[in-house]
């Protein structure tokens, strides 16, 4: 699914979150939005979820403004997720990716159907959580919390995957791996993936397009490698780096804290 | 029948049972039996109310120790009911006149605890404590409209300050059924189960499912609003049920699928206040000192369980 943003301005009280955003954002390609905190990344984010309302600018899915759709409609396409979820009342980790498929029932399918569980059972097969199905949320650990919430938001089998920080709380093996699972998964189903990221070398690996933010604005927008220099990374986040290319366009920026001179 | 036969006169099993299928049944006896059956599907209508009303607050509260009572929803309703009361007295002739000023009653106590809670911070701790400074003022106001209450008529107002089935009248059941029944359609047509599973997790995640929560939200606060305004303008405060069912429930299914649990709890709810009310009736027999409120008795056993849960919630 094609998204078009079109001069989106979102504001927070009289804090602008969002300022005069365009961006177009193709199906088939992860797109990551980095940028230091309060930049309005996850703002951008749940805007193209339609959580929040935008103050000015649209959205166009497939050429046509979100606000058009019905949020049952939109809830089949999209899936959003953040980081983490309260666990107050803890469910089993399977109730809780089932919930993914609600907006696929109605009054007369009350419960889960023979579909619901297949796609269920694929989606946890390929994230590696079928064996914490039977716990409870907070019986696991936040990194496999983490894995079960990208699944939940795999198992609407979404046309666009909006993730939030998906990588935060996982080790080494399982950043990648998750990532790898993502990027797999756009390129197979044609999907639309935008996530929310910190780690710059990640975004260089798994990322065909960058969008750095700063301020509620867009700064720098294109491939990773156009994107992630030293320049552009010392202005937003002001602070001094190395970007390291260790081949395959991936890189590492090394922070040089400017105390030290 | 086990609810049927004890009281202030023993009747045995066999003669409950004789008599309500028909076979046998002495004109004393059928009296009494009329009056404890009466009394026994009040019990059981206001548990399952009062479970289903518990449920549904633990989910929109995300907080497992919220309960009606607990949130002071029962000591507003009861609070508008004496003050409806003091103003006409002929309301108590109108059962569900009574009903609905209990429902506006519960309704504010609600608004009062979230609006309380929210300029608290709105964290588990401060909706709690919230909670309890409600129930703790509008407890004793009702205290304090008792004795004018009882000044204006002969009334066992005191029966409502801390719940009783026996003040039931026949029709109340019927009341209390229409209520109960009414609730549990529309909590499930509305899909409130499933809305509540996807709560839990989180407001956006649940948004992004494509629910309205500000309107169904809304509503499930309502239905537990006309809950527990019903149960308390007829049995008055009986209070933890609805803390205590939905735990036991979720304990024994070993799942907390609102679409199973909110049905089981109001199962749970209704054995509980039926062995409660059975309960009530031995202390009254055993001391030989007239009526134990009901709600004496689920306070008793009700308060333990909490602090249980409290230990339970603070080691992790």
């Amino acid at each position: 699914m094609r998204i078009k943003i079109n001069n989106l301005s979102l504001n927070y009280d009289s804090v602008k979150a969002l300022d005069s955003i365009t961006l177009d954002i193709e199906p088939g390609n992860v797109t990551c939005i980095i940028g230091p905190n309060g930049a309005g990344k996850t703002s951008l984010l749940k805007s193209i979820a339609s959580l929040l309302k935008p103050t000015g600018g649209s959205i166009y899915l497939d050429g046509k403004d979100s606000k058009l759709y019905k949020p049952k409609e939109l809830a089949k396409i999209i899936s959003y997720s953040e980081a983490q979820i309260t666990r107050s009342i803890p469910m089993k980790v399977l109730d809780f990716i089932l919930t993914a498929r609600y907006p696929f029932h109605d009054v007369l399918h009350y419960f889960e159907g023979g579909r619901d569980l297949e796609v269920v059972n694929d989606v946890c097969n390929e994230l590696k959580v079928t064996h914490l199905l039977d716990r409870r949320l907070d019986e696991v650990s936040s990194g496999e919390l983490q894995r079960i919430i990208i699944a939940a938001a795999l198992a609407k089998r979404p046309k666009v995957l909006l993730l939030d920080e998906p990588s935060a709380y996982l080790d080494i093996r399982y950043r990648f791996e998750v990532l790898d699972h993502v990027r797999r998964y756009t390129k197979e189903y044609n999907i639309t993936t935008v996530i929310a990221l910190h780690d710059l070398h990640l975004t260089s690996i798994y990322c065909d397009k960058v969008v750095l933010m700063s301020g509620g604005r867009i700064v720098a927008c294109g491939s990773p490698s156009e994107v992630l220099t030293d320049e552009a990374i010392r202005n937003v986040y002001g602070v001094e780096v190395m970007t390291i290319a260790v081949g395959n366009g991936s890189v590492i920026a090394v922070p040089k804290p400017s105390n030290l001179g | 029948m086990v609810s049927v036969s004890v009281g202030s006169t023993y009747i045995p099993l066999n003669e409950v049972y004789a008599c309500i299928t028909g076979l046998d049944c002495s004109s004393n006896v059928r009296y009494v039996l009329q009056y404890r059956l009466v009394r026994t599907l009040v019990a059981l209508l206001a548990g399952g109310a009062l479970a289903t009303a518990g449920v549904i607050m633990q989910g929109i509260a995300r907080n497992p120790l919220a309960e009606p009572y607990i949130l002071g929803l029962s000591s507003t309703a009861l609070t508008a009911l004496s003050l409806a009361i003091i103003i006409d007295v002929n309301v108590i002739a109108h059962r569900y006149l009574f009903m609905l000023i209990a429902f506006i009653g519960a309704l504010f106590g609600y608004f009062l605890t979230s609006i309380l809670s929210a300029l608290a911070g709105y964290t588990s701790n401060s909706l709690i404590l919230s909670g309890i400074a409600v129930t703790a003022f509008f407890s004793g106001t009702s205290h304090a409209l008792l004795y004018i209450v009882q000044d204006r008529l002969k009334f066992p107002y005191v029966h409502l300050l801390m719940g009783s089935t026996s003040v039931a009248l026949f029709n109340d059941i019927y009341y209390l059924t229409a209520t109960l029944a009414a609730c549990l359609v529309i909590t499930y047509i509305c899909g409130i189960p499933k809305l509540l599973n996807a709560y839990l997790v989180g407001d956006d995640y649940a948004r992004q499912l494509g629910y309205n929560l500000k309107v169904l939200i809304t509503l499930a606060a309502f239905v537990v609003s006309i809950l527990t305004g019903a149960t308390v303008a007829i049995v008055g405060i009986v209070s933890f049920i609805g803390l205590a069912a939905p735990h036991i429930s979720r304990m024994m299914l070993g799942t907390s699928d609102h679409r199973i649990t909110t049905i089981v709890s109001s199962i749970v709810g209704s054995l509980l206040v039926v062995i409660a009310d059975i309960g009530s009736r031995l202390l009254m027999v055993l001391t030989a000192r007239g009526e134990f409120p009901l709600g004496v008795v689920t306070s008793i056993i009700g308060a333990p369980f909490l602090a249980y849960l409290i230990i339970v919630g603070g080691r992790k």
